[in-house]
């Protein structure tokens, strides 16, 4: 075979074992995201068969301005504020506490894992039950908000944050204990060596040379809260979101999909979340990634 | 007088801080593991109250008697059979599908040189950046107005290609040493014989990875099921399955929880038989 | 050759470039649409002709729903449905339905407060067109019922289920506060909660905050909910429920919250906590409770499961003792698609004449507790049966007979009648659980959404 020929035939292989990945990435995750700047661009009809009417950027504008989209927007940057630091927080001091060359460590780091392969329905479902005003565990706490806690506007969030955070926590914890366990052992013996006391070398030894880990942990939880909407469909339902603010951007978007069809609106949305998204991406970029040590 | 640099006078505090610190290590995790495990505990202990039992003030942190119909009903009454089979279907398309296909184009990127390279891989990358849920609107208009609505193809194609699979099974790839292929070459083995016999074989750990991390994602799928299967029995997945059992008919919380409880145990096995693929699919790459 | 993009650059920008219309998705070559129904043809046709039917029961309602579609397939040859029960809902059907351009399905059932819906989206005919081809009465029709269901002039959708809220109360409760009978209006419902909260139910009586219950207690008291005389003269163009008459009606309810002698519970939580006025009802927090008529057989089976309730069902409570409106029917009808052939539409009505024969809907509301929806049916062995063993199952049907049929007593005609019924339930919850908001300030944001709501919509058409 002529070099030129097997390199043509080399070509239409690989290009063949590349196609099948590229047209169902192409189809499903890049088509749909370019259509969404022609969706947003028209008044969907209420029913098929009716025309669709030209907004162009009025739409968008009106969206995004709207207070329907604001309270998602205050709902969505509340819950990641709410879950992720003391997420972050959490799974490291676990981590950190699990990371001890004691007896048991095995089956501690197996419980704390659990949380990272339950779905939200199984955690939603389960705190959803402890929370029943009437039939939980809240009689017994002696907490007894009017409304109930699932139904009330100051502290549903924080329901729907608790968790959460429970599911974050096994995923912080699995990442900083594999974070652990690839520093090097010289240089934290060094530290104690040098006579510093174990909560010293903590800080100014092992958080320095976690931070890539840290910067990592922080942005994988970010981007996760600003798409989180699984608990509050079981919990609270698209009727009620709005009224006690947890209707999060995400779960707008689903709910101009399927509960009160708009493509347009949720054009918009889909946008207006995506552009967030990579902001605060970005920002977590620049302002944490400087920090990062990556001097090992 | 010279100070007593004896090994003893310097291990005497450090051996106190140390069980100090031991002690408050043990403290914070139990802690910890009380706090995580206490749902998961609470469920399996109301699954298997009566009606009457959970309404019961205070709660009941054990069952004085075991309902275990509740587990019954919710298999039967509540459909979980259907669901669960329905949950095996797709994860093991989805699975097959994006470990065949990621297979397929990692090995290309790493073995081939071939026009546009660059730019397709350039665009694969990028799909790392769009997250599925600014791109709900037009799927499902696609798959609605390809009539695959009410069928299994719906729930799984679109999953069927990953880029964090190819990028992963792409460095394990690159990472066999070119010998080994230049030595099948002068054997006369073809490419895809290559790929089969020698080089799949050879990133089975990353495979493994991806496979463990692919499987657990299709399982606890919400967003794309709910779309989908919210009105359609017939191919509803399990986590839309206890999303019904939770609406249904009140006198069912105990039933309810017996699902949830039933849901999560398969991955709660997945995730102590296949620990190290679990956390290695979790950090690839990421943690240095 | 060269210098083609690769493909998928092109697919995504050729894909960008298609004109973005939301026309229809392609309509299943399921023949031309005919507003006939073409009974003649239907009785000559030589195989049997299929037909799809979306249902969305659950529970004892789909087997009961089921046996009825099999014993209809065994009766004769000429038609075979198939039920595709759809798990999700009224809403979440009929989403399907419009999304699927009214192919989906032959015959469906949807929710009563829908119907101007359907008017709209030209997916249904008129079920009168119906009638005379297959000689089908509507006489024996509770006239509330029929009438709730005719627009421009025609009968759009068959009434099938029927229920109204009534009022829930624990007999043992009652006599141990002293209270002699079930309260018959507001004041008397106050002071009797009043006096169940001084004999230890702390809740008084649990409120589900439906957002129904407004629509009700206006076709009580005769008055419109939305304009143009509920939407039936003319297409409503804006909400009428921001009147002194609701402001009272919500300010008492609130102050029964206010004097702990009520606790509000929501109707659109998710989950088993829609039923958590029913829940404290059960566990002794509460002794009175307003909920759906339909749910008589499920509550009559929970409740009494413990031991402090014995159960008591009383007509609504009227918000002025001269409130004779009665009550306008919840619950769901039948509708034919617009896009089925002739022949189909024959063969749909078929099904639905069948499942309205008398003997049918009585074995339907008997199973399900659904009120029966003709007299002919209330006249059948198994209604009377029931009715005597059980008078409480009676409290519905008397409710919707009372008042006569006229716009005002029919309940609202509107095209997104979701979106306003989201607006009034955000102002119940507002209302009821901060009792420290003002009414008249909640009514009135509801009615402003409500009407901008209302005239997007009419502008979209």
């Amino acid at each position: 075979m002529t070099v030129r020929r097997q390199r043509r035939s080399e070509t239409f292989l690989a290009l063949g074992l590349v196609a099948p990945a590229v047209i169902l990435l192409s189809v499903f995750l890049i088509y749909p995201f370019f259509k969404n700047f022609t969706l947003f661009l028209y008044h969907a009809p209420p029913y098929p068969g009716l025309p669709s009417k030209w907004a162009g950027l009025s739409q968008f504008f009106d969206t995004i301005t709207s207070t329907s989209f604001l309270d998602g927007l205050k709902a969505t940057v509340l819950y990641t504020v709410l879950v992720v630091p003391v997420g972050v927080f959490l799974g490291l001091v676990l981590a950190v506490a699990a990371h001890q060359k004691l007896k048991g460590m095995a089956i501690y780091r197996t419980i704390f894992a659990t949380t990272a392969v339950s779905s939200v329905a199984v955690a939603a479902i389960v705190f959803g039950t402890f929370m029943n005003p009437v039939l939980g565990l809240l009689p017994w706490l002696g907490i007894d908000t009017n409304p109930t806690i699932l139904q009330n506007p100051t502290w549903a969030m924080f329901a729907m944050a608790i968790i959460g955070l429970w599911q974050f926590i096994g995923l912080s914890f699995i990442l900083f204990s594999a974070g652990l366990q690839s520093l090097p052992e010289e240089v934290l013996e060094a530290a104690k060596l040098d006579g510093a006391s174990p909560a010293k070398a903590f800080f100014t030894v092992t958080i320095p040379l976690l931070s890539p880990t840290i910067f990592y942990v922080f942005t994988v939880g970010v981007i996760a809260a600003m798409f989180t909407f699984g608990q509050m469909d079981l919990l609270v339902g698209p009727g009620a979101a709005s009224a006690v603010h947890v209707n999060t951007l995400a779960y707008q978007i689903y709910q101009y999909v399927v509960t009160q069809p708009n493509p347009g609106v949720a054009a918009c949305i889909s946008i207006a979340l995506f552009i967030l998204t990579a902001i605060v991406t970005l920002v977590n970029f620049r302002f944490l990634e400087r920090r990062v040590n990556y001097d090992a | 007088m010279t100070p007593d640099l004896s090994v003893s006078a310097v291990a005497q505090p450090k051996r106190s801080r140390v069980r100090r610190s031991k002690i408050a290590s043990y403290l914070v995790l139990t802690l910890g593991a009380i706090v995580v495990l206490f749902p998961l505990y609470m469920a399996i202990v109301s699954s298997l109250l009566t009606p009457v039992q959970i309404g019961q003030q205070p709660p009941l942190f054990y069952p004085p008697s075991p309902q275990w119909k509740n587990y019954g009903d919710a298999f039967v009454g509540g459909h979980l059979n259907t669901y669960l089979w329905n949950s095996v279907l797709q994860t093991l398309e989805i699975v097959v599908g994006s470990v065949l296909t990621s297979l397929f184009a990692a090995f290309a990127f790493a073995t081939f040189q071939f026009p546009f390279k660059k730019i397709i891989w350039a665009l694969i990358l990028a799909t790392l950046l769009i997250p599925f849920e600014v791109t709900i609107v037009t799927n499902y208009q696609t798959i609605s107005s390809t009539h695959l609505l009410g069928s299994m193809w719906a729930l799984t194609v679109p999953f069927m290609a990953s880029a964090v699979g190819i990028f992963l099974l792409r460095q394990a790839f690159m990472a066999i040493p070119g010998e080994i292929r230049e030595a099948t070459i002068l054997d006369g083995c073809g490419p895809m014989r290559y790929f089969w016999r020698v080089a799949v074989p050879l990133v089975r750990p990353q495979l493994a990875a991806f496979t463990v991390i692919a499987v657990l994602g299709a399982w606890n799928q919400y967003l794309w099921p709910l779309l989908l299967t919210s009105n359609d029995e017939a191919h509803r997945t399990l986590q839309i399955g206890l999303k019904t059992l939770n609406s249904g008919t009140f006198e069912g919380y105990g039933v309810v929880l017996a699902g949830a409880v039933i849901a999560s145990i398969p991955m709660l096995i997945l995730m102590v038989v296949f620990n190290r693929q679990l956390v290695r699919s979790l950090t690839g790459g990421a943690i240095k | 050759m060269k210098k083609l993009l690769t493909p998928a650059l092109s697919l995504a920008l050729l894909a960008s470039s298609v004109a973005v219309v939301g026309a229809g998705s392609a309509t299943v070559a399921s023949a031309a649409s005919g507003s006939t129904c073409d009974v003649a043809a239907l009785k000559n046709v030589k195989s049997p002709v299929h037909i799809t039917y979306w249902e969305s029961t659950a529970g004892a309602n789909l087997t009961a729903m089921k046996a009825l579609v099999a014993a209809y397939n065994k009766s004769q040859k000429k038609v075979v449905v198939t039920d595709v029960n759809q798990t999700g809902g009224y809403i979440d059907t009929w989403n399907a339905y419009t999304l699927s351009g009214g192919t989906g399905a032959n015959v469906f059932i949807d929710d009563v407060t829908n119907t101007q819906a359907h008017v709209d989206s030209k997916l249904t005919i008129p079920i009168q067109d119906c009638f005379t081809p297959a000689k089908f009465s509507t006489k024996t029709y509770l006239t509330k019922a029929l009438a709730q269901q005719k627009l421009g002039g025609k009968v759009q959708a068959l009434p099938y289920s029927a229920s109204t809220p009534v009022l829930y109360y624990n007999k043992q409760a009652f006599t141990k506060a002293g209270i002699a009978n079930p309260p018959a209006t507001i004041d008397e419902m106050t002071a009797d909660a009043h006096k169940l909260t001084q004999a230890g139910y702390t809740d008084g009586m649990s409120i589900k905050n439906d957002p129904w219950w407004l629509e009700l207690w206006s076709g009580m008291g005769k008055a419109y909910y939305v304009n143009n005389e509920n939407g039936r003269a003319g297409r409503a163009t804006a909400v009428a429920f921001d009147t002194d008459r609701n402001r009272t009606l919500l300010t008492k309810l609130q102050n029964m919250v206010k004097n702990s002698d009520a606790k509000s519970y929501s109707a659109t939580g998710a989950g088993l906590a829609t039923f958590n006025n029913l829940f404290a009802m059960s566990t002794d927090k509460s002794g009175m409770t307003i909920d759906t008529s339909a749910a008589l057989g499920t509550i009559a089976g929970y409740l009494p499961l413990f031991k402090n309730i014995t159960i008591g069902v009383a007509p609504l409570p009227r918000l002025t003792a001269n409130d004779n409106g009665g009550l306008m029917p919840g619950g769901n009808a039948l509708s034919i698609s617009s896009k089925n052939s002739a022949l189909e539409n024959a063969a749909a009505f078929d099904f639905v004449k069948f499942l309205s024969a008398a003997k049918n809907l009585a074995s339907w509301d008997v199973s399900t507790g659904y009120v029966p929806i003709t007299t002919d049916a209330a006249k059948d062995k198994q209604i009377t049966n029931l009715w005597k063993a059980k008078p409480y199952y009676k409290v519905a049907y008397d409710q919707i007979n009372t008042g006569g049929a006229s716009n005002a007593t029919e309940g609202p005609a509107i095209g997104n009648y979701y979106a306003v019924n989201t607006q009034v339930a955000n102002a119940l919850n507002q209302i009821l659980t901060n009792t420290s908001s003002d009414v008249a300030t909640a009514l009135g944001n509801a009615r402003d959404n409500a009407n901008s709501a209302i005239s997007s919509y009419n502008s979209s058409l």
